[in-house]
């Protein structure tokens, strides 16, 4: 206490302190707190188990890193329902390839709910949600795009005429056949060399009784019904399909304003003829103008070109199966549908797992040294808190 | 159950305690509880719940962590120290001085209602003048008269020399006075 005399003052700081009333036995509350692991916040208590709060601070930053790896992951998103336009482009360009073995690996890769490829003008439906004619169209279309660029002059004649319907043909046939290898060399000599027809793509997959072959043709439009004529003689038709999509409007549209253009170039040159005496830069305008329409030109000449390819040669996609091979089965009651769809959730809810797991474990080996600092900083911060709350004893 | 013997010291109390004596705790705080209870109280504007609220973590931190006191100062000190830090962090946003009945902390003499209502005047003013010192002014007046604590302890306790605790006294009640209007001198 002060050494000086005690004062009225220093009696009413004395009482200022002390605690009128027995003591209320606080200590009791705070063993059987600490015993029961509760921690107080403000003036209640709340039971937190016995979990530090450190621990759920490094659960919650775990469950944070974790959330962003498994949105990283491209197999989760795809579970997950997300879309990676990304790879579409790489994707599509697999696609052409024809035949029944491609498309079932086709089904798998695209999972997705269908993409539109504008630039080639076709909308192309893939995944489960197109129906099979749909798939079919989409690589049969795609497939009479790959034309090579020689071709083009033999389908001139073709396109000269604008009174004649324009029109895209394509086709499927499946065959049955006991020969498979023999129905399919005989398949790709079908097609004329001399008229420009040509094999766009073929394989033979599998093995003795499961071998299955697929040809993608391009035969001359007019002889589409000769050709399949042929291959109805190479085994027992299962299934025939012939299509046509009339792209006349387009034509007619292309020529039109090529025509345009022609006429606009020619003004330009008589233009640029007359005016031999004319200021420099008059001259050059005209020169740019006339640069641009020939442009123009050349596009339309292209386009043109191209339909004239897709119009002249027909696309006939052949797939050749045994001729024992087990009937396609029917559709599915609802029973089975029932069954069928649950094994597919149960399919994929495995997969997610998987891959949840494959995920977890990558996070946690891959980011090792974040998860070392961090429990060290962890624990660097929990000794000062304690040293801090404890106080130097 | 064997009682603690009341001669013991706090830090034996304090180690048996650690052993699985739940009873020397309860030793430990008949000896401070009240007096905690008292100085928290002052520190905190008067305010009895919020006291008992720092008292109670008090506790709680020495039962936690009492492994960790190594006997560099006394068990006393120690517990203070604890105490002062709960205030402190009960205190922000700082506590106004109550008004309500809870200052009544300070003992008044109910036997003459005209004196019992001064008083509490008086109490309410100084408690509303301590308020108004600075925080380390404040903690030096409130320790330094608490009751049983010399002004060595209560320099450790604030963890500052002797020499300022004492001209931080000397300010402290020279501003009291001063706001007072007390014609005192130390």
């Amino acid at each position: 206490m002060s050494d000086t005399p005690i004062t009225e003052l220093e009696q009413q700081l004395t009482a200022l302190t002390a605690w009128a009333g027995p003591a209320p036995g606080l200590w009791r509350r705070s063993l059987a707190a600490s015993r029961s692991g509760a921690k107080r916040a403000g003036r209640c208590w709340r039971l937190t188990g016995r979990v530090p709060g450190w621990v759920w601070g490094v659960s919650a930053a775990a469950v944070i890193f974790i959330a962003i790896g498994l949105a990283m992951q491209p197999r989760t998103a795809r579970m997950l329902g997300i879309e990676f336009l990304g790879g579409m482009d790489r994707r599509i360009a697999l696609t052409p390839d024809a035949g029944r073995g491609s498309e079932s690996r086709t089904d798998d890769r695209f999972e997705f709910k269908g993409y539109s490829y504008e630039s080639y003008g076709y909308q192309i439906p893939f995944g489960r949600n197109a129906k099979p004619n749909e798939r079919l169209d989409a690589r049969v279309a795609l497939a009479a795009d790959k034309g090579p660029f020689w071709q083009a002059g033999a389908t001139d004649a073709n396109t000269g005429s604008l009174t004649d319907r324009q029109v895209v043909r394509k086709a499927q046939v499946e065959l049955l056949a006991k020969d498979v290898r023999a129905a399919f060399l005989k398949a790709s000599h079908l097609i004329s060399e001399a008229q420009g027809e040509y094999v766009q793509d073929s394989s033979v997959t599998g093995s003795g009784d499961r071998v299955e072959a697929n040809l993608t043709l391009r035969v001359a439009a007019t002889r589409l019904a000769d050709v399949l004529n042929d291959l109805r003689g190479l085994g027992e038709v299962r299934s025939e399909q012939t299509g046509g999509e009339d792209v006349t409007g387009q034509v007619v549209d292309v020529e039109a304003r090529l025509r345009n253009e022609k006429q606009v170039e020619a003004e330009l040159l008589k233009l640029l003829e007359s005016r031999q005496n004319a200021p420099l830069k008059e001259i050059l305008d005209v020169r740019t103008s006339l640069g641009n329409v020939r442009q123009t030109i050349e596009q339309l000449t292209a386009q043109r070109e191209k339909l004239g390819r897709l119009v002249s040669l027909a696309t006939v996609l052949v797939i050749i199966r045994p001729a024992d091979a087990p009937p396609p089965k029917p559709p599915p009651g609802l029973a089975a549908y029932l069954g069928q769809s649950l094994l597919d959730g149960l399919h994929r809810g495995a997969l997610f797992l998987i891959n949840t797991l494959a995920t977890i474990v990558g996070v946690l080996v891959g980011g090792l040294v974040w998860w070392v600092l961090l429990v060290a900083a962890i624990l660097i911060v929990r000794g000062y808190r304690r040293r801090r709350s404890a106080t130097a004893g | 159950m064997a009682n603690p013997a009341p001669n013991k010291s706090d830090e034996q109390l304090l180690s048996e305690f650690l052993g699985g004596r739940t009873v020397a705790l309860g030793e430990l705080a008949r000896r401070y509880e009240a007096p905690l209870l008292g100085l928290a109280c002052g520190v905190l504007g008067g305010r009895r719940d919020l006291a008992s609220d720092a008292v109670q973590e008090t506790w709680l931190r020495v039962i936690r962590f009492g492994k960790q006191f190594a006997g560099r100062s006394c068990f006393k000190t120690w517990l203070y120290r604890i105490a002062l830090n709960q205030c402190r962090s009960l205190q922000a946003p700082r506590v106004a001085p109550s008004l309500d009945g809870d200052a009544g902390a300070l003992p008044v003499d109910d036997r003459r209602p005209d004196r019992a209502a001064q008083q509490a005047d008086e109490n309410h003013a100084l408690r509303a003048a301590v308020g108004r010192l600075d925080e380390d002014r404040r903690l030096v007046v409130l320790l330094c008269y608490h009751a049983g604590m010399t002004h060595a302890q209560a320099a450790e306790i604030l963890d500052v020399p002797l020499g300022t605790l004492k001209s931080r006294l000397h300010a402290a009640l020279t501003e009291l006075r001063t706001t007072l209007g007390a014609e005192v001198t130390p």
